[in-house]
């Protein structure tokens, strides 16, 4: 798969994602706020806070992995 | 013990932060440094591990390229009261363009509405400044910046 068509895939991934997920992800992995500060946003505490990022990135995961065998088989079938 | 073979406290704290915040524990909260010496003594790359940096791989991919409308609407829907703390992030200068670029452009047309309409009345000038600066700011400023 190459980066760009990934990149729009890992998008549209995270915006399938459930919001307060989807927040968490974006606030500490692409924003780089501390736990601290991502969980006072999200008006949490830091323990919630991880496990929105757990459950996020669980789901993420299932979703690409699912994504990359379907394009496998895809180019496999051509 | 848990089913992917690590035991203990330990074991479990270092599986959570990874699942948390990635394989990599630069990106981990401070303090966890002993945790990020269990890391790097895993020897064999078991399989949770190996999942977890594929993570990271794709999200740094999707970061190398842009952050996607959607990312950046979410950022953008990160309340006011904790703009303080964003700003402080990689991406709080996005906002405070925004912002500046709003109160440019709002500044600018009320003076060309001012200079080319009739003289409106004292209140829905007032009006209109808080409008626009609800609107560039996201907040009700009118009265530091009313001429």
């Amino acid at each position: 798969m190459d980066r760009k068509r990934l990149a729009i895939d890992v998008g549209r991934a995270l915006a399938d994602l459930p919001e307060r997920q989807r927040a968490a992800i974006t606030l500490v992995h692409y924003q780089g706020l501390t736990n601290i500060e991502a969980a006072s946003v999200l008006d949490v505490g830091v323990d919630a806070l991880e496990s929105l990022l757990a459950r996020g990135r669980r789901s993420l995961r299932e979703k690409l992995v699912q994504h990359e065998s379907q394009e496998v088989q895809g180019e496999q079938r051509r | 013990m848990n089913n992917d073979g690590k035991s203990g406290a330990k074991g479990d704290r270092l599986k959570a932060l990874v699942e948390s915040y990635g394989a990599d524990p630069r990106r981990w909260p401070a303090g966890e440094e002993r945790t990020a010496e269990e890391l790097a003594r895993e020897g064999d790359t078991p399989a949770w591990l190996g999942g977890q940096r594929q993570v990271d791989r794709w999200l740094d991919d999707a970061e190398d390229i842009a952050p996607s409308a959607a990312l950046l609407r979410s950022i953008a829907e990160i309340p006011l009261r904790h703009a303080a703390t964003v700003q402080k992030s990689g991406w709080g200068w996005l906002r405070n363009a925004f912002a500046l670029a709003g109160t440019i452009a709002a500044a600018a047309g009320l003076v060309i509405g001012m200079s080319t309409s009739e003289p409106a009345a004292t209140s829905d000038a007032a009006s209109d400044w808080d409008d626009l600066s609800t609107l560039a700011l996201g907040m009700d400023v009118s009265e530091d910046l009313a001429p």
